[in-house]
């Protein structure tokens, strides 16, 4: 495999678009996975995920061999969407400011197939409450496993600006939590007061 | 207190290390301290949440949706490029087209002295090459006179002589030689 990817690598640095065309096919579901969950939304996932594979193939002359090729990637996706969502929050008033449903995409999509279970909503919800590069170092420790080196060179930041980030995005979003399961409680007694007269 | 509540999150959100009497007293904390309790429950189940994540996959064809991608950038691009090229040969003609008007123009305003220039330059070409004619006539017929009219007769027969040597020449070492090529 390794050596596959070598060679495939080795042929898309001369320009053969079908030989990049097997490291999409190969790197594909990680790419998308970093969009969706910095995007939350399938069909903005899907561009952002095209448009990486493009703009790696464009400077992957540029790519240095030594380097992981997916942390390479990835890096490509992350600022793809950091710079998507600075300019979405130019373009749109807020993200918060939009309806909730607008939040849950509708569209058939990959989420339909594993389900929109409320775990995956909080973690949609969670993500959304971080900005965008302390989306992308979450998402790079905790779904990919990459170290603090490793996160720091794919997003252009120090170490000690990746811990405290990190360290910063695991007290919001356990926050986040806490105020959540908070306002559930009141809402779920209203529910069931509505309902039976034991609440 | 509230030092004891920053210590706590420092180490709840910390991967770092904590030396093992810290520990002991963070956990004490958490036991005695109803928000930093709570507080470390959340980050527990948000913790669950994050590493029991999927990773989602996109619809199936996305490397075809890749190809059909890069395919029309590269049309897009060879078309802006050909625009390109257009407007730059359209843009070169009409400054050729204005400069030459501008040359023009004035021409057509008075043309004159132009016409009148012209054949005043014709005139002279014409008693200059009359003058440079009758002085080689001139030369021709005294180097007639001096040269034997047997050599009149010998010239084209030398000439033709040449003709037929350089006819076999080509015909038997070039032509072979490029055959054996």
């Amino acid at each position: 495999m390794q050596d596959n990817e070598s060679q495939w690598l080795t042929r898309a640095q001369k320009g053969d678009s079908q030989a990049f065309a097997h490291l999409v096919e190969t790197y594909q579901r990680p790419v998308y996975n970093m969009c969706y969950r910095m995007l939350n939304n399938a069909e903005d996932a899907e561009d952002a995920a095209q448009e990486t594979f493009l703009r790696a193939y464009k400077s992957i002359k540029r790519y240095d061999k030594n380097r992981p090729f997916a942390t390479w990637l990835l890096s490509i996706a992350a600022h793809y969407c950091i710079d998507r969502i600075r300019k979405q929050r130019m373009k749109i008033v807020s993200m918060e400011d939009l309806p909730h449903i607008h939040m849950i995409d509708d569209s058939p999509g990959p989420e339909v197939i594993i389900g929109r279970s409320e775990e995956q909503n909080k973690v949609r919800r969670l993500l959304d409450s971080l900005s965008s590069t302390d989306r992308a170092a979450v998402i790079m420790y905790y779904w990919y496993d990459f170290s603090y080196d490793e996160i720091a060179e794919a997003l252009s930041l120090t170490m000690s600006a990746v811990k405290s980030r990190l360290h910063r995005a695991r007290r919001s979003m356990a926050q986040k939590w806490q105020d959540q399961s908070n306002q559930q409680i009141p809402a779920e007694r209203r529910r069931h007061g509505e309902r039976s007269p034991a609440f | 207190m509230a030092n004891d509540h920053q210590l706590f999150e420092e180490w709840l959100f910390s991967d770092e290390d904590t030396p093992h009497d810290d520990v002991k007293t963070l956990e004490e904390h958490r036991i005695v301290c109803d928000s930093c309790g709570q507080l470390s429950v959340a980050w527990t189940e948000v913790e669950n949440e994050l590493q029991f994540a999927p990773t989602l996959s996109p619809a199936p064809g996305f490397t075809e949706r890749w190809q059909m991608r890069l395919a029309f950038g590269r049309h897009k691009r060879q078309q802006q490029q050909n625009i390109a090229i257009l407007l730059l040969s359209a843009g070169g003609a009409a400054t050729l087209l204005i400069v030459s008007s501008l040359l023009i123009i004035p021409l057509f305003k008075s043309p004159w002295p132009f016409i009148l220039a012209w054949i005043y330059q014709l005139a002279s070409l014409y008693s200059i090459s009359s003058v440079y004619g009758g002085a080689l006539t001139v030369l021709i017929r005294s180097v007639v006179k001096l040269i034997p009219p047997i050599f009149w007769v010998a010239l084209p027969v030398a000439l033709g002589a040449l003709l037929v040597i350089w006819l076999l020449f080509y015909q038997k070492v070039l032509l072979s030689r490029r055959i054996m090529l």
